[in-house]
């Protein structure tokens, strides 16, 4: 008996050691998971089922050394995988977001000795020798750049801020088919806002106005569309459009206490205003894999469900120049982050004179939101940054 | 006369000529032979001196460099189109805020507005307009323009978005064909007129962009 005990204490305290290996934080099953953990396993859960999912957690920091955020590691199915997840304090309650999420991709904290730092979309830091450092390079990052970094933060804000710089790519081809789809009407031309940096409630002011056509208490007594002959199109500069879009700001709590608006705070925005004008508020996301989906656009577009990108930077389509055998692809490039409703795409498909495909190139028709572009198209195919990308549906 | 009689009658009147004193000849000569030395005074003293050259000096200062350099004229402000808000506003509003702004648009009487916008700056200056219009009787097309100041920046990419170039009545005129997709013929439009710059999205029943731009521009 004596010697059972002791075998039994003793696999126990073996088991109680393999969880502690390697120095993360291991968390034990279901029962322990914290607020954190469950919207990380909600997240993924649209990849993968959530009881595949192995995973451990360890804290990222802010600019002032205080936690502010979450690396993941996690293994499902064979597969290796990190997610970088930041938290932060609204008015009112505790906002997760998920900014960064891979399979088969090694941490950018991988290589980080000192405190992981994680401040803004795309930078990886971190603090040693009372000083921080760029992970990509190695180089120590100065108080200015760090200023900025603070700046920009998580948020969405600048759209309609920065100037555009113009480039142009060509490319030969012996033969080019075009599809283009787009919801009918298109989405609402608004353009610019109320109150600068915040192209977020202009995007989800677009979008409740699409869905006021069908769901007419969004904005109660009021026609979205007009009739002019044989032309239909949306009404956009009334009282009422920019009543709903400072509605908005103040749901979203833009500009409170930073610029813009956060991922969560849009949600919880658009949702607010949603149900107290009782429907139901469902967002879809279009990730998948950590990248974003094309198809699954499509699919959503093709069914008549808007959809909202958050960019970290982006590329507008200028313009097309055709020539015989030869396109010269004008954009128009806004490094700032930006917020952007989205009704359709174009696809140009690339042929050489074997017939064999030399590029597919995607292009996502949107609202802008921006005065120099108004409904245009977001090419996607290079150098813009999709952190996420949501289909909104009310019902 | 004889000499002798002459001699005698000359030295009869020279001997009744009284002589003056020589003193009291050269007190009246000696101010013009050698005039009393007077003690000058200096010019530094002279009020009018005083008072004249420093003033004639400093103005020489102020004017030299605009003589001599011309001064760098201030840039006009330039407003780029993005950062300008957008307000929504009545019909008469839009027209006011227009014409308060100076931004001296074409005609626009003949056709119907139903949605007005008018863009601000920050400090709520009025640089342009967003005005969608259509015409009557019977309605042959819809225009949504955005109309600007020429201090507004639109950074287009001309080539990109633009094929054709022409003059439509002193206007210079860009334009592109985009799609009859929906049933409509649908262009773009960039001119300029009068030092303002219209961004037109055209849409027609017929494929009439030119007669819309002639009397547009008209």
């Amino acid at each position: 008996m004596k010697k059972l005990l002791t075998l039994m204490l003793a696999l126990v305290l073996s088991l109680s050691s393999i969880a502690t290996y390697s120095g993360f934080d291991v968390l034990a099953q279901a029962n322990t998971y914290d607020a954190g953990d469950e919207y990380f396993l909600e997240f993924i859960s649209s990849d993968v089922d959530e009881e595949d999912i192995n995973f451990s957690h360890t804290p990222l920091y802010n600019a002032d050394l205080e936690v502010n955020g979450r690396e993941y590691i996690f293994t499902v199915d064979g597969q290796n995988g990190y997610a970088l997840m930041t938290q932060f304090s609204g008015e009112t309650q505790t906002f997760y977001e998920i900014e960064e999420l891979f399979f088969n991709k090694t941490s950018p904290f991988a290589s980080c000795l000192g405190l992981p730092v994680y401040i803004t979309h795309n930078t990886y830091l971190e603090y040693k020798d009372q000083a921080f450092f760029d992970l990509s390079t190695g180089a120590q990052v100065s108080d200015e750049q760090m200023a900025e970094y603070v700046f920009n933060g998580f948020n969405y804000f600048g759209g309609g801020t920065a100037t555009f710089t113009n480039t142009t790519f060509t490319i030969s081809y012996a033969r080019k088919t075009t599809v283009n789809y787009s919801i009918q009407y298109d989405l609402p031309n608004i353009k610019g806002s109320f109150i600068n940096g915040s192209c977020a409630h202009t995007a989800g002011a677009i979008i409740l106005i699409y869905w006021d056509r069908f769901c007419e208490n969004i904005i109660p007594n009021y026609d979205p569309m007009s009739v002019i002959g044989p032309f239909i199109n949306y009404r956009v500069a009334s009282e009422e459009v920019e009543t709903l879009g400072l509605e908005l700001v103040e749901l979203m709590q833009i500009g409170e206490p930073h610029e813009g608006t956060t991922f969560s705070e849009f949600q919880l925005g658009m949702e607010t205003l949603v149900e107290r004008q009782g429907y139901t508020y469902t967002t879809t996301n279009l990730f998948s894999g950590g990248s974003f989906n094309f198809n699954n656009y499509k699919n959503s577009v093709e069914n008549n469900i808007p959809v909202a990108f958050f960019l970290s930077d982006f590329n507008m389509l200028n313009g097309i120049s055709e020539e015989e055998g030869l396109d010269t692809i004008g954009n128009g490039y806004c490094p700032v982050s930006h917020v952007t409703a989205a009704c359709g795409y174009k696809i140009d498909t690339y042929y050489d004179a074997n017939d064999s495909v030399i590029q597919t190139r995607n292009y996502i028709k949107v609202a802008s939101g921006l005065n120099s572009y108004g409904i245009g198209y977001l090419n996607i195919n290079g150098v813009t940054s999709i952190s996420k990308a949501i289909s909104i549906q009310v019902s | 006369m004889q000499d002798k009689e002459l001699e005698k009658i000359l030295q009869e009147k020279a001997d009744k000529i009284e002589m003056r004193e020589f003193s009291e000849v050269w007190d009246k000569l000696k101010d013009k032979v050698a005039p009393e030395r007077k003690e000058k005074k200096s010019i530094f003293k002279n009020k009018f001196f005083l008072a004249f050259v420093p003033s004639l000096l400093a103005i020489c200062i102020i004017l030299t460099p605009f003589l001599f350099f011309k001064p760098t004229p201030t840039p006009e402000e330039v407003f780029y189109s993005d950062e300008l808000n957008l307000v929504s506003v009545t019909k008469q509003e839009a027209f006011d805020g227009l014409l308060n702004a100076n931004i001296t648009h074409v005609d626009l009487s003949g056709y119907v507005f139903y949605d007005t916008s008018l863009y601000y700056t920050e400090k709520m200056e009025v640089k342009g307009a967003y005005l969608e219009f259509y015409n009557e009787n019977p309605s042959t097309f819809i225009a949504k323009m955005d109309l600007y100041d020429k201090s507004v920046d639109l950074n287009l990419d001309i080539e990109a978005l633009y094929d054709t170039n022409c003059n439509v009545n002193s206007a210079n005129v860009f334009y592109k064909f985009k799609s009859a997709d929906s049933g409509f013929y649908e262009y773009s439009v960039y001119a300029t007129h009068n030092n303002v710059k219209y961004v037109i999205e055209y849409s027609g029943i017929t494929d009439n962009l030119m007669e819309f731009l002639t009397d547009f521009f008209a």
